[in-house]
């Protein structure tokens, strides 16, 4: 692995102001997913998706041009968006029918599409697989840490596993507004550790 | 659907079912561009147009591959790309409509072709209507598409103005940004949440 491509999958998942694109990319899922169970289907949904996506790009990235790039990697992304919901309805028609229109969602998803433009039509294959598996896996951690503290406060469960013997300690915690604060305070949370570690402070 | 029926289909999707706080899609471009009131209306107002628009090319076409065709895997696929099409044509011809909004705005490209609000209606079109149980038909995807259009448009205006205002207030630094947008953007739906017991939720 050359030093450019290390710094490149560092620059997108810790340098480059990854907390507005994976704020933005998390937002739809907020809006359904209210147990780890959903969150763990749909990131899977979504590294299906990404890793496809980049990897599909990276290879015809050389006959994409310049004005139908744009549409060849939604297309691509598409592609790969139906099966993830063609899979997700066959291994898991409850969850998938409770995300229903989300997973095929996925095909507009702000990171596979930045991810697409940014990295993919610039990077050869194997970079792009593994730019695609490490912004997954960011992707699943902090979608399933904040679907976690959400299931906690909403139900009283985690997976779907009642611990606490309450029905519904904050049955607000199940509204898309709410979930919308949970994922700011998140988003704050990611702010000041990134701050702390020596970001330009503005 | 009677007109009162319609009515209500409406003013579900510009209120209770907001596409950008209750559905959460389309947050990547309130979040780039919620610092500038005028930017995020003019954003707002294209978005409207695609989505009232390309809603209107997408729901035929669909029932086309779906129900003549007999290939419902194709649906994501050619909304995609019928979506994606109307959106390049309503950017190339902003510079020859409105010169102002093409001066705030540049090159849109990001904030409207790549904005999930657009595909997530047409999705949503594409299913069953939860107030008559059946699939919707094309007035009542008309509706829903335009209504929730108004409905991005003022939600959107609403967040960034909201944002404008705060940015001469002294948030604490981890806030700032993105985290303090979808706080805003969450109170204003525990708001919007209030109207609830109007309509019918899917």
């Amino acid at each position: 692995m050359s030093t450019p491509f290390i710094e490149e999958v560092r620059r997108g998942t810790v340098t480059e102001n990854p907390l507005l694109r994976l704020a933005a990319s998390l937002c739809p899922s907020m809006a359904v997913c209210l147990s780890v169970g959903d969150a763990a289907v749909m990131s899977a949904a979504l590294a299906i998706v990404l890793i496809g996506t980049n990897a599909t790009v990276s290879l015809v990235r050389r006959i994409l041009g310049e004005r139908t790039r744009f549409l060849c990697a939604a297309l691509i992304a598409a592609t790969f968006a139906t099966a993830a919901s063609l899979l997700a309805g066959a291994l898991v028609p409850a969850t998938a029918s409770r995300l229903g229109v989300y997973v095929p969602l996925l095909a507009m998803n702000a990171l596979v599409l930045l991810r697409a433009e940014r990295f993919a039509l610039q990077a050869t294959m194997v970079a792009s697989i593994v730019d695609g598996i490490v912004l997954s896996a960011g992707f699943a951690l902090s979608l399933c840490a904040v679907i976690a503290v959400r299931e906690v406060a909403g139900a009283g469960a985690l997976a779907g596993v009642n611990f606490s013997g309450l029905h519904a300690p904050l049955p607000a915690a199940a509204l898309p507004a709410v979930g919308l604060i949970l994922l700011g305070c998140a988003a704050g949370l990611a702010q000041a550790l990134h701050r702390g570690k020596g970001a330009p402070k503005k | 659907m009677t007109g009162t029926q319609l009515l209500q289909l409406g003013v579900a999707a510009a209120c209770v079912n907001n596409i950008l706080i209750s559905r959460m899609l389309g947050f990547e471009s309130v979040l780039e561009t919620a610092r500038d009131v005028r930017k995020t209306a003019w954003v707002g107002v294209l978005v409207a147009v695609c989505m009232t628009i390309g809603g209107a090319v997408a729901w035929p076409l669909d029932r086309l591959v779906t129900v003549s065709l007999h290939a419902p895997w194709a649906s994501t696929l050619t909304l995609v790309m019928a979506l994606i099409g109307t959106c390049m044509l309503v950017e190339s011809a902003l510079p020859l409509l409105n010169a102002r909004a093409h001066a705030a705005l540049g090159t849109p490209f990001r904030l409207v072709t790549a904005n999930c609000a657009i595909l997530g209606i047409a999705l949503i079109n594409t299913g069953v209507n939860p107030a008559t149980g059946r699939p919707f038909s094309y007035i009542e995807a008309m509706v829903n598409a335009a209504a929730s259009g108004i409905g991005f448009l003022a939600a959107s205006v609403l967040i960034a103005a909201a944002c404008e205002r705060m940015e001469r207030s002294a948030i604490p630094a981890a806030l700032r940004g993105a985290p303090i947008t979808l706080i805003t953007a969450g109170l204003l739906g525990m708001a919007i949440a209030g109207f609830g017991g109007m309509v019918v939720k899917p």
